[in-house]
């Protein structure tokens, strides 16, 4: 059984919806899945005490930690600041997964330093075209869920992410001048991906 | 079609209407989008006013006292943007110019310093060659093809960033005229896009 905990911000104003249909695009693939089990975090709940209180009764065992909501270099915010170097030594023995702004560039290393196993997040500004929201959020998951679905190390799946966001992004030049807008966001989207820590984890390596 | 460049002539010593430099601009440019200022801060605040368009700036340097100098307006305009070219023009001798005023237009992108007493059609040249490069921008090429869309279109949230921003076309096209960090990012991205697909061989240079 592998855990895991999907925090999401269905209550912020511009992209609520965006990360609910996320949520929902990763717990399809958890709940087809009888060897993972999850714990959803809404929005609300998005604290740095709930989360700590949430995370610590696992007394170091692995897990995997997924954030979709927004952030910047120092920390993943919802209503109030509910990650940052304050509770880093949380994920310790963590697969961390994020699709917010610029934790690449900051949080990621500060995670890591203190004792995350593996990180994946952005280490600049992402964005969403407002009429494309499953696409972006279906390349974001990709990786995941991949990892999910199949035995190999998490640097396979983000790689298959990478491959995953060409194709999307071929299929939208080829289209109107919004989808090539929304492809040159893609891309810049997927420029800024980063992989820190282990990058030879499997998902047999957060079973118990 | 592309949107229409104006072209913004600061110069006092012009004959309004008439003089060959502002007749040849306004054939081959169109009189709508040929605007002279003879005092120059007139032709400052026009500019400034119109900072989302398309402008080129004929600029003299030397105007009466108590006007702004043409240096004084091109450090203006250039505080507030670095898309907008500018092309000076001086009865000066380049060494009898002072070297920080020739540094600063070297280092904030001047497009061209052409003598007064050069041949009119010279200048014209300048404009022609500072208007096809504009043309050729990111920004303008994003300009052409919003403006065919609806208000509504223009209006309604185009894209969020996960930083917690939203922006409508209008606002994605003044944020890369003006050359905000949003701006700049997404006008990479789009050139990214462009050199990716590129080197995937995606499409060839002919498409």
């Amino acid at each position: 059984m592998i855990r895991t905990f999907i925090a999401y911000d269905d209550n912020d104003v511009e992209l609520g919806d965006y990360f609910e249909s996320s949520h929902n695009d990763i717990q399809a693939v958890i709940a087809a899945n009888g060897n993972i089990s999850n714990v959803s975090i809404q929005g609300l709940d998005c604290t740095e005490v709930f989360i700590n209180n949430t995370i610590k009764p696992l007394n170091g065992s692995r897990f995997v930690f997924i954030a979709l909501s927004h952030g910047n270099e120092k920390e993943l915010v919802s209503h109030e600041v509910y990650i940052s170097s304050n509770n880093s030594t949380t994920f310790t023995n963590c697969l961390f997964y994020t699709c917010a702004c610029s934790t690449g560039n900051g949080l990621g290393d500060n995670l890591i330093s203190a004792g995350c196993l593996t990180f994946i997040g952005y280490f600049d500004t992402v964005l969403v075209n407002v009429d494309y929201y499953q696409v972006f959020f279906t390349c974001q998951n990709y990786c995941i869920k991949s990892f999910f679905s199949n035995d190999e190390t998490i640097e396979v799946s983000f790689n298959k992410m990478i491959n995953f966001y060409n194709s999307e992004i071929d299929h939208l030049i080829v289209g109107t001048i919004d989808d090539v807008l929304a492809a040159s966001s893609l891309i810049g989207n997927r420029d800024c991906l980063v992989i820190f820590g282990n990058t030879n984890v499997a998902r047999t390596d957060f079973s118990f | 079609m592309n949107a229409p460049t104006k072209i913004v002539v600061i110069h006092d010593g012009l004959i309004p209407n008439v003089d060959p430099l502002l007749v040849a601009l306004r054939i081959k440019f169109g009189e709508e989008n040929v605007a002279h200022y003879e005092n120059s801060d007139d032709g400052l605040n026009y500019v400034l006013e119109n900072i989302n368009q398309k402008i080129i700036v004929v600029l003299d340097i030397n105007f009466s006292k108590g006007e702004l100098s043409g240096w004084e307006v091109f450090k203006s305009i250039r505080e507030k943007t670095a898309l907008i070219y500018i092309i000076l023009i001086t009865a000066d001798e380049l060494v009898k110019l002072k070297n920080e005023d020739l540094k600063f237009l070297i280092n904030h992108d001047a497009f061209a310093l052409e003598d007064v007493t050069a041949d009119y059609t010279k200048i014209v040249s300048l404009v022609e060659d500072a208007s096809h490069k504009l043309n050729a921008r990111v920004d303008s090429v994003l300009e052409d093809w919003i403006t065919t869309q609806s208000k509504t279109k223009r209006e309604k949230p185009y894209i969020t960033t996960k930083e917690g921003r939203t922006y409508t076309l209008d606002d994605i096209l003044e944020s890369i005229r003006q050359q905000t960090d949003i701006g700049k990012h997404l006008e990479r991205n789009i050139l990214k896009l462009a050199v990716d697909l590129l080197t995937r061989q995606k499409t060839k240079l002919d498409d």
